[in-house]
């Protein structure tokens, strides 16, 4: 198998359906490119929402049960201006001065230190 | 660090370019003809017309994480998933005005084949304008040696 099938960051609620299908198709990401760099596809919807990009892109058409149905496919997408990137916390505080000491609120998360 | 983007630069180096699909000579560049399952734009060598555009990302749909627009418990399978964006008009003056001018000609482009009238999963429009919708294949069939192996002896 191809290194990036091998390595691909399924998530874990479709790995099963992953597993079945790895053999016969190949996952490819998607060209996504900041600052010269391919952008990992576990970053990027965060990375695109809101940004200024460039696409570059073919255009097919299929006549499909009396339909005209139209496909701008990407081959290029280049970040030209972030957007404003909102990465969600995996921890909220209410109020960072008193996370704690107060009965009932976790405390804020720790950077483990080389005593641990 | 990247440079910050200048959208004026970027207009005057880009909106004369044929392949930008803003520009006057964006449909005179491009012609349709026939693939194996339908239709594709190519331009004047017959290979796939490679176009440009540039808006902004909407978060409406944004579907290009590791399984696309795939969902678990869904009817589609994993393997038809998509990567799908849409981009909108960029607020900038300059790019707004290219962007509006590049939707004007994908819609005369689609015009030329479309035969019913409406016009599906390419150009879409809400309250906020028009907008232009991208879809990729997340996962593509792996090609078998073995339709090399049983040739002429």
């Amino acid at each position: 198998m191809d290194e990036e099938t091998k390595q691909w960051p399924i998530p874990d609620e479709m790995a099963q359906e992953f597993d079945a299908i790895k053999y016969k198709f190949e996952a490819q990401p998607l060209p996504l490119y900041h600052d010269n760099l391919l952008v990992q596809p576990q970053h990027a919807n965060e990375v695109l929402n809101g940004a200024i990009v460039e696409v570059q892109f073919g255009i097919q058409h299929w006549y499909i049960k009396q339909t005209d149905t139209f496909q701008a496919t990407p081959m290029k997408v280049t970040i030209l201006k972030l957007g404003r990137i909102h990465v969600p916390p995996n921890y909220k505080c209410p109020n960072p001065s008193e996370d704690s000491d107060v009965p009932g609120q976790p405390a804020s998360k720790k950077l483990r230190s080389s005593e641990d | 660090m990247s440079q910050q983007f200048d959208a004026h630069s970027y207009h005057v180096n880009h909106s004369n370019q044929s392949s930008y699909a803003g520009s006057h000579n964006f449909l005179a560049s491009t012609t349709w003809q026939h693939t194996s399952t339908g239709l594709e734009v190519v331009n004047s060598d017959e290979e796939p017309y490679v176009a440009t555009i540039v808006g902004r990302i909407s978060a409406y749909r944004l579907k290009c994480g590791p399984a696309g627009n795939h969902f678990d418990s869904g009817m589609s399978p994993l393997e038809k998933a998509k990567y799908q964006f849409y981009i909108s008009r960029p607020a900038n003056a300059e790019l707004g005005a290219d962007f509006i001018a590049g939707i004007n000609n994908l819609e005369a482009l689609q015009n030329q084949v479309g035969k019913t009238g409406v016009h599906k999963n390419m150009i879409y429009e809400d309250v906020m304008g028009k907008m232009l919708r991208f879809a990729h294949n997340v996962f593509i069939a792996r090609v078998s040696l073995s339709i090399f192996r049983n040739g002429p002896r």
